[in-house]
């Protein structure tokens, strides 16, 4: 009877505990462990603390670390000093040794201790040997001699904070904070660029590295071929490097690797070299880069435009085009306005077919099926087959946030956004001094001449307790449908349109003045202010 | 064969409450709405009105805020440390009609159209929706009944608390720490290559600061008034479920008239709340964390002091016997709990029945307080409370707690 008592017991907390098969458990004593569902321990009950991590359990003891699996396996030996969290690729550091030290900032870190990388069964996919291991994190913008690209983001592990990459490649180094490291394959551990021979590197690609050696005379460019092992040197700049960020270089040095060539600037014009550092292509003073296409555009001193692609072989299709604009997203169809030699613009698709005859004055870079073109002043939109949706009438129109919309603003001579439906080829009715974008069939518009109150209310959704009220007004509007009919029946400044749809949506129907008022305090909560002394007004209620 | 089939029946029931468990048992709850007086002359005022804003009502009460939270002061309160009513806080609360707000919260009421209806009320009291609609429509003595049952403890349990927030300025005890941070700000420059001094320096301004920090807190409690009387008048002269221009405006012109009284105050330790667990470079955490373990140590401290504001809460299990509370809540190995069953009379009013009395389980309380997890306190993972029965009869799933005096 005891023994059956036992079992209802342990049957009972597991189930309560953890709806699954094992459950974490204490001993009562102040030990965990980790039992099943007949009570026999998986994990013993020796453990300071053990809880699930990924699909595995952590446990410690004092401060140190380890992970166990389901079966009471040990994948990773209680001798860490942290691991951390798991972030969304399903990647963590684990740490050995190393002493705990608080940085500038007082967040705690390893000093000196070595770093590797698990995954969320546990498996160690980078040892824990390197005492700088980095992920490419950082934006190549931050400086203007990378421009492009990711950098390592050498620095140093806050204890408890997540990685922020797939780990696809990591910097490895012997310091805790340096740029100067090799590249090791993050899923495999092979090293891919050996330590200790550049300054800084960059995120590979296309199995090529770019860079960087420097001193305090001078620069010097490279790339190094994963592949092949070896570096190559495309150019040397007279110029002091202290770090990446302060250089008596300004300019942009060159670019990473696209396919087959990559751009390397001297200084004064652009050129392209092979993996082999051998320039293939000179003398150009503005390129440009197709993503999505994977075609460079590159106009000559003299104004002559070549088209090539990753491999540096011409697109013929291109030939003897001005201009070209590429489209703005990945979902984007491979479609391009061109300018011809008549100084006209068309569309053509990657095949170089003509969709829309040279018939424009001006073009737009394609976008979520919409092309602008102008002609005669006048703005219109073609979908990317090249068929008009919006004729050439209009002063302006709103460019789409969504694709296939079918309703867009159109702004005509009176200054004034109007609805225009695609579909039906008509304009609305009501004409409105300021618009955004349709999304999921709304759009915050603001009318002519409304009167905004400058009350708590509406400073509370500006954000902003003191100071002039006026210079906001044109932020306030009304949120309507396709139909022009009013759905958030209350002044909403164009910030909080996301979250004031999104109530719409959850509705499925106009809000109510009360309902769009209660939204409002809602949203200016953390900014509205009231004395103790103060009979409040009204509308700063919602009851 | 008896112990058998009981054992089937604890099966049966534990098996299904496990399932719940991500949903805790319904249960009714007073109603709170908590305001702030900040003192904007102070240091991190700012802070902590954020931090203020951010502090959720707590789990173990209905969510009743109205759309203002925070008032400024920039002087002192005038006898905050009275337990005498608050001349200041209750001209506020009068002037600003708060007791009539937070009835018509309760009926939903459409502030321009003055239209009501009663689904705070069916979803708050737990009652079947489908019944109570049909009763209070027929108006039966058991629709009376139920509006009865809801008034006194629904409505009538609806609360008003001010915090009186205070920042206590123990700036000396943190002044080494901040000057090494700002120390220290250069050099992380020269590592990162990007400037961080600036930030680093706002961060040793509070540093200076956080070691030390320190919240007082009064906390001034008041009461919805809600009798028969005041029930009947409304049921019959302003409430409405459509647009009836007459009861809208009766309650507009009787707002006023509604009341909130006062029940006491309390005053938190001022005590210096430890800094683990909290990462410097987010000083709003220290400061959450102080305000929030002042205030829940005042929302404690009320409930000792007076009944009415004591929270029921529900087992989740009866084998061991655990429950969705801790530390955050005042449990300690001195605490005692009645354990209430909760009768449903033959008119659908509901009578709470005393059935046993437990206590905490010593090493087995759980540490729910803000940030225990961070802190690295003991008890910080436990999930909930463990306790012993000391006297009654048998407990079973869904019986509620409530701590004795």
């Amino acid at each position: 009877m005891i023994k059956f008592l036992k079992l209802l017991f342990l049957l009972f907390f597991c189930s309560m505990a953890n709806a699954q098969e094992l459950c974490v458990t204490s001993n009562g004593k102040g030990k965990m462990g980790v039992v099943d569902n007949e009570g026999n321990e998986v994990i013993s009950c020796t453990w300071d603390e053990v809880t699930k991590w990924g699909r595995v359990y952590k446990v410690n003891k004092g401060k140190k670390y380890g992970l166990y699996d389901s079966t009471g396996q040990v994948l990773v030996p209680v001798e860490c000093s942290d691991i951390s969290p798991l972030n969304c690729w399903d990647r963590a550091l684990i740490c050995i040794g190393g002493k705990q030290m608080k940085n500038a900032n007082g967040r705690s870190y390893m000093l000196n201790g070595k770093y590797g990388i698990v995954n969320g069964d546990g498996k160690i996919l980078i040892p824990a040997e390197h005492k700088g291991l980095f992920e490419f994190s950082w934006s190549g913008s931050m400086a203007k001699i990378l421009t492009e690209g990711k950098l390592l983001g050498a620095s140093i592990h806050i204890v408890g904070d997540t990685l922020v990459t797939d780990c696809k490649y990591l910097g490895f180094g012997d310091k805790t904070l340096t740029y100067d490291c090799g590249i090791l394959d993050g899923h495999t551990g092979k090293i891919l660029v050996p330590k200790g021979q550049f300054k800084l590197v960059m995120e590979p690609r296309d199995n090529m590295v770019r860079t960087y050696k420097w001193d305090k005379k001078q620069l010097t460019c490279g790339y190094y071929d994963i592949e092949k092992g070896s570096e190559i040197t495309v150019s040397t700049i007279s110029g002091s490097v202290k770090n990446v960020t302060d250089s008596e270089i300004k300019y942009w040095t060159h670019g990473d690797f696209t396919g087959d060539i990559a751009p390397v600037n001297d200084g004064e014009t652009w050129k392209f070299v092979d993996r082999t550092g051998n320039t293939v292509r000179s003398g150009y003073n503005n390129i440009l880069f197709g993503h999505y296409a994977k075609i460079w555009m590159a106009r000559t001193i003299d104004g002559n435009v070549d088209f090539f692609d990753e491999s540096n072989k011409p697109v013929e299709y291109l030939a003897g085009y001005k201009d070209i604009l590429f489209p703005k997203n990945e979902t984007d169809d491979l479609v391009f306005p061109v300018k011809n030699a008549g100084n006209k613009w068309g569309v053509i698709d990657n095949s170089g077919q003509l969709l829309a005859e040279f018939d424009y004055d001006m073009a737009g870079a394609p976008t979520l099926n919409c092309v602008p073109v102008n002609r005669d002043g006048k703005w219109g939109c073609l979908d990317f087959k090249g068929k008009s949706v919006i004729p050439c009438n209009y002063v302006d129109f709103l460019l789409p946030v969504e694709i296939n919309t079918q309703n867009f603003f159109v702004k005509k001579a009176d200054n004034m956004y109007y609805v225009y439906d695609i579909v039906t080829q008509s304009e609305g009715t009501v004409g409105y001094a300021g618009a955004g974008a349709f999304r999921g069939g709304l759009a915050w518009v603001r009318p002519n001449g409304i009167d905004v109150p400058d009350n708590n209310l509406n400073r509370g959704l500006m954000g902003i307790t003191n100071g002039e009220f006026d210079k906001y007004k044109n932020e306030f509007g009304f949120i309507i449908n396709t139909n022009d009919e009013v759905m958030f029946p209350e002044l909403i400044n164009a910030y909080n349109f996301a979250k004031a749809s999104e109530r719409i949506r959850q509705e499925g129907r106009a809000l109510t003045k009360n309902e769009a008022k209660k939204e409002l305090l809602e949203y200016s909560k953390k900014y509205r202010k009231y004395n103790l002394s103060d009979k409040i007004d009204e509308y700063n209620w919602d009851y | 064969m008896k112990y058998f089939l009981t054992a089937i029946c604890l099966i049966t029931s534990t098996v299904a409450f496990a399932q719940n468990t991500e949903n805790e048992p319904k249960y009714r709850r007073s109603s709170l709405y908590s305001l702030m007086i900040n003192h904007t002359d102070q240091k991190f005022a700012s802070e902590i009105r954020n931090s203020f804003l951010n502090i959720p009502i707590p789990d173990k009460y209905n969510d009743h805020d109205l759309s203002v939270k925070v008032v400024d002061i920039n002087t002192k309160l005038k006898n905050a440390s009275s337990n005498k009513e608050n001349e200041a806080i209750t001209t506020f609360l009068n002037d600003n009609q708060i007791a009539g707000r937070m009835v018509a919260k309760w009926f939903n009421r459409d502030k321009y159209t003055g239209a009501c209806d009663m689904e705070l009320v069916k979803e708050r009291g737990l009652y079947n929706a489908n019944e109570f609609d049909k009763q209070i429509a027929a108006r039966s003595a058991r629709g009376i009944s139920m509006l009865q049952d809801a008034g006194e403890d629904l409505i009538g349990n609806t609360f008003v608390l001010v915090n009186d927030i205070s920042y206590v300025d123990k700036a000396k005890k943190g002044m080494i720490f901040g000057g090494i941070i700002k120390a220290l700000g250069s050099v992380a420059q020269a590592y990162t290559g990007v400037n961080v001094s600036s930030a680093t320096n706002l961060i040793g301004d509070i540093a200076e600061s956080i070691r030390g920090f320190s919240v007082k807190i009064n906390t001034f409690l008041y009461k919805l008034s809600w009798n028969d009387e005041i029930a009947n008048n409304f049921y019959e002269t302003q409430y409405t479920d459509s647009i009836d221009t007459d009861k809208a405006q009766n309650f507009e012109s009787n707002r006023g008239n509604y009341q909130l009284v006062y029940v006491g105050k309390v005053e938190s330790s001022g005590s210096t709340t430890s800094w683990l667990g909290v990462k410097l470079d987010t000083p709003a955490n220290m400061v959450r964390k102080a305000c929030q373990r002042a205030i829940d140590e005042n929302i404690v401290d009320l409930q000792t002091q007076f009944e009415e504001f004591r929270t029921k809460t529900p087992l989740l299990s009866i084998d061991p016997l655990t429950a969705d509370i801790g530390m955050k809540e005042g449990v300690s190995t001195k605490s005692r709990f009645e354990v209430l069953d909760r009768v449903e009379q033959q008119d659908g009013t509901y009578k709470y029945v005393k059935v046993a009395e437990i206590e905490p389980v010593e090493n087995l309380i759980w540490d729910n307080r803000y940030m225990a997890v961070e802190e690295g306190a003991k008890g910080a993972n436990l999930g909930k409370t463990t306790f012993k029965k000391i006297k009654g009869g048998d407990i079973f799933p869904g019986m509620l707690i409530r701590e004795t005096k």
